[in-house]
């Protein structure tokens, strides 16, 4: 494989670890005094900041590929994964913004799987797009 | 907004499952092209 490519995604996988842990860590801490020292797994994976995560990477990572310099050919290939990735953007951040806001009763149940499916999503695709802008 | 927030969940699985697959089978056709230009120099 390709050095550049491997060192590109591991980079780009300790980015988001780092970037994932601040909201959980903050969400694990505040939980505590409420639930006797006991930190709920649920509540974790229901924290919307997630989305805010989702967002950075997912928009990062296709700007990177969208404008990466690396080769000619397959340029609207490109073009096209980024725009997908950018899809996934606009939702997390559109959701974050209206989960915010609390004008809109939310599921608990239904937001923390929206919240878990989007950030994996995009967690992959932010990761394919950084490989591939390498090439 | 309302309609976002009752199907969140919904609209959450079909734009994460169809952004993923295309990114992938982008990727693969990409990966495709550029080792079919190499082959061909």
């Amino acid at each position: 494989m390709n050095s550049k490519v491997t060192k590109r995604v591991l980079v780009w996988l300790f980015f988001g670890m780092i970037l994932t842990a601040v909201p959980i860590t903050a969400a694990a801490v505040m939980s505590l005094p409420k639930n006797a020292g006991i930190v709920d797994f649920f509540e974790l994976v229901f924290n919307q900041d997630l989305l805010a995560v989702a967002f950075t990477l997912s928009a990062a990572a296709s700007a990177d590929v969208i404008f990466s310099r690396e080769s000619k050919d397959g340029g609207l290939l490109k073009v096209g994964m980024g725009s997908f990735t950018m899809v996934l953007a606009f939702v997390s951040a559109i959701g974050y913004a209206i989960i915010k806001s609390g004008d809109e009763r939310f599921d608990p149940y239904q937001t923390a799987w929206g919240v878990a499916l989007l950030y994996a999503a995009s967690m992959l695709c932010s990761l394919v797009c950084e490989a591939l802008s390498e090439l | 907004m309302a309609f976002f927030a009752n199907n969140f969940l919904v609209i959450a699985e079909i734009v994460s499952v169809t952004s993923t697959v295309a990114v992938f089978l982008l990727g693969i056709a990409f990966v495709k092209q550029k080792r079919r230009a190499e082959s061909n120099h």
